[in-house]
C-alpha cells in the first residue's frame, strides 16, 4: 500500500470524526443561533452564521470574538423552568454531557480555529450546573477523534496502525508483573549502627570474604533469584501464553506460522548453519606470514629453490618445515610460533609442504 | 450488539519495502513534491474561491441537494486538492472542519435544509434530552440564554469592514441562488439527418 491509499484511509476517518463533532456541536444551536444573530447586521445576516464561522478561518479575530462573548455566560435561562418544576435538569445534564463530549478532543491544531469557539461557552453553561469546567475535564476522554488531531501524521499513521493490529490479532491483555513482597532489611554495623540497603538488588547482594577476613561487596549481578516467586506458575506466563495462543489463533498469527514453516522448509533444503562448510581463505596463510615475519632476505627469484639435499638425518620437523618457507623464500616466523603448521599454511603454490615433506622423506626410502 | 468485523489484511499484498525509491525522479507523483499552500488561511482561501465558482457551486449544491453528506463532498475535494499537491498531509487533517463549515455555510446560503453532515448519522442514537423535553421548550431556553450571550456585543468596525469586503464574503453575499437552482435548460437535440429527408 502506497502513502497515498493509507492517507487516503486515515483521512476518511478524520473527516467522520470532524463531522460528528461537528454535529455534535451545532446541532443544538443551529436552531436558534441564526435568530440570536440577526440583528449583527449584514455580516451575520448575508453569510449566515456558519459562513461566518467559515470566515473565521480567514480572519481569526472572528472566532476568538465569538469565543470571549460565550465565555461570559453567567446565567442560564433554565432557571423558569426548574422553578416550575418541570423535570429538565437530569435532560440537560445530559446534553450538556453530549455537547461536551462531542467537544472533548485532544486535537488542538484541527479544533482550534472553529469548534472550539463553543468551548467556553459550554465550560461556563456547565458550570452553572455545578460542573467544573466539563470540557477541560474531559479533554482526555475524547470519544471521537482521538488519534491524530494534535499530533502530525505520522501520530495518525502509528495509532492506526496500532488500531488495525488490535482489531486482527485482538488486543494483548495487559500483563502486570507479578509483586514480590521482599523485606529489605537494614545492615547492621559492627558498631550497632543500621544501614538502610539503598535498593532491591543491593540488598542481596553477597559480600566476598577474602582470605584475611576482610569483606568485599559483590557487584551488582543478575544471577539474584528470588524464591518466593515459582517461575513455572506465574500469572505472568499465564498471560503471556494466553496472549501468544491469541495471536496464533489470528489470521495474522496464522500468516506469521506459514511464513516461519516456510523458512523452516527452506533451512533445511539448504542446510542449517550447523552443517555448513566453514569458510576458507587460501590467502591466509600468506597474510599471517606477512603479519608475523620479521626479517625478509631479498632473495632473487631465481634462486627460489629448495635445497638438495632436503633432508639429513638429524633434521627435526621443524627444520623440514623452516627449509619448506626458506624454499619458497619467506622468512622464519618470529615469536613462538609452530613452525610445522605455519609451514602447511603457506600456499604451496602447487607444491604444498605435504609433498615436500613425502619427497623429503622417500628420498632414503 | 454487532460485533465489529476484522479488516481482511493480506500480508503478502503491496509493495515490496522501497519500492517507491526505484521509480524515476522525473515521474515523481505531484504529492511527493513542495506543497502549493504551506498555511491553513491561504488554502482554506483558495478553496473557497474555488467552490464559490459558478460551476463548483453548482455541483457542490446538486449534491447537497441530492443527501450527499458534507464529509463525502469535503474528502473528495480535499483528497483532490492533495492529489495534485496543493497541501501536505498535515494541513489536509488541518483543513478538514474549516472546508466543512464551508459546504455547511453554502447549504445554509442555498437554504438547504436537512443537510446530512455524515453518512449514518441519521442511525446514531437520538439525544434523549430532546425526547423528554419539547422543542419548543428547549429553543426557548437555548434562544433566551444565548440572546443574553449576545446582549449588547458589538463587532468591531474594523473586523467587520475587514471580513465585508473580503472577496470570499463579497462572492459568498452576491450569489445568485435563484439562477443556480434554476434547473439548467436541457440542450436541445440536434435534428437527425433522416429527420431531414422526410
Amino acid at each position: 500500500m502506497g502513502l497515498f491509499s493509507k492517507i487516503k484511509k486515515v483521512f476518511k476517518k478524520a473527516v467522520r470524526g470532524i463531522g460528528k463533532v461537528i454535529k455534535k456541536v451545532t446541532k443544538p444551536i443551529t436552531s436558534v443561533l441564526k435568530k440570536v444573530l440577526k440583528p449583527f447586521g449584514k455580516v451575520f445576516s448575508k453569510l449566515g452564521w456558519v459562513g461566518t464561522l467559515a470566515l473565521g478561518v480567514m480572519f481569526p479575530g472572528m472566532g476568538s470574538m465569538l469565543g470571549s462573548w460565550m465565555s461570559n455566560i453567567t446565567s442560564f435561562a433554565l432557571k423558569p423552568f426548574l422553578a416550575a418544576g418541570k423535570a429538565i435538569a437530569p435532560n440537560f445534564t445530559k446534553f450538556l454531557g453530549d455537547m461536551v463530549s462531542g467537544l472533548a478532543t485532544r486535537g488542538k491544531n484541527v479544533f482550534s480555529s472553529i469548534t472550539d469557539v463553543f468551548k467556553h461557552g459550554v465550560n461556563k453553561i456547565g458550570q452553572a450546573f455545578g460542573f467544573e469546567a466539563p470540557v477541560s475535564q474531559l479533554s482526555s476522554t475524547g470519544q471521537y477523534f482521538t488519534t491524530g488531531g494534535e499530533g502530525t501524521l505520522t501520530d495518525s499513521f502509528s495509532n492506526w496502525v496500532e488500531g488495525i493490529k488490535d482489531r486482527s490479532v485482538g488486543k494483548a491483555p495487559s500483563i502486570e508483573a507479578p509483586t514480590v513482597d521482599t523485606v529489605i532489611e537494614p545492615t547492621v554495623r559492627f558498631d550497632g549502627t543500621t544501614v538502610e540497603a539503598p535498593s532491591l538488588m543491593e540488598s542481596t547482594k553477597k559480600p566476598t570474604v577474602r582470605f584475611d577476613g576482610t569483606t568485599v561487596e559483590a557487584p551488582l549481578s543478575f544471577e539474584v533469584v528470588d524464591t518466593s516467586v515459582d517461575s513455572t506458575e506465574t500469572p505472568l506466563l499465564d498471560k503471556m501464553d494466553e496472549t501468544f495462543t491469541t495471536i496464533k489463533s489470528s489470521k495474522v498469527g496464522r500468516g506469521a506460522d506459514y511464513a516461519l514453516k516456510g523458512y523452516g522448509a527452506y533451512s533445511a533444503a539448504m542446510g542449517g548453519p550447523e552443517i555448513e562448510e566453514g569458510f576458507y581463505n587460501p590467502n591466509l596463510g600468506l597474510a599471517n606470514a606477512g603479519l608475523t615475519q620479521v626479517d625478509q632476505n631479498n632473495q632473487a627469484l631465481s634462486s627460489l629453490q629448495f635445497s638438495s639435499p632436503v633432508l639429513n638425518p638429524t633434521d627435526s620437523f621443524n627444520t623440514i618445515a623452516q627449509n619448506y618457507m626458506n624454499g619458497f623464500g619467506y622468512a622464519v616466523p618470529s615469536g613462538q610460533t609452530d613452525y610445522f603448521d605455519y609451514a602447511m599454511q603457506i600456499p604451496g603454490y602447487g607444491y604444498t609442504f605435504d609433498s615436500y615433506l613425502q619427497d623429503s622423506v622417500n628420498q632414503y626410502s | 450488539m454487532a460485533i465489529e468485523q476484522a479488516p481482511q489484511i493480506n500480508m503478502f499484498e503491496g509493495a515490496i519495502p522501497g519500492q517507491s525509491m526505484t521509480a524515476s525522479p522525473d515521474s515523481k507523483m505531484p504529492w511527493d513534491g513542495p506543497p502549493e499552500y504551506a498555511g491553513i488561511k491561504e488554502a482554506s482561501e483558495a478553496i473557497f474561491l474555488s467552490l464559490l465558482e459558478e460551476d463548483n457551486l453548482r455541483s457542490v449544491v446538486d449534491l447537497l441537494q441530492n443527501e450527499i453528506p458534507v464529509s463525502e463532498i469535503t474528502s473528495v475535494l480535499l483528497m483532490t486538492g492533495y492529489s495534485k499537491g496543493k497541501y501536505n498531509p498535515d494541513l489536509l487533517l488541518m483543513l478538514i472542519e474549516p472546508v466543512m463549515y464551508m459546504i455547511m455555510a453554502i447549504a445554509d446560503r442555498f437554504g438547504i435544509e436537512n443537510v446530512k453532515i455524515y453518512q449514518g448519522e441519521e442511525e446514531e442514537d437520538a439525544l434523549s434530552y430532546e425526547e423528554e423535553i419539547s422543542p419548543e421548550d428547549l429553543d426557548d431556553v437555548k434562544m433566551k440564554s444565548l440572546q443574553d450571550v449576545f446582549k449588547n456585543k458589538v463587532i468591531s468596525p474594523d473586523l467587520r469592514n475587514t471580513m465585508e469586503n473580503s472577496e470570499v464574503a463579497q462572492k459568498l453575499a452576491n450569489i445568485d441562488v435563484e439562477s443556480l437552482m434554476a434547473k439548467p435548460q436541457e440542450k436541445q437535440e440536434p435534428e437527425s439527418l433522416l429527420g431531414r429527408g422526410s
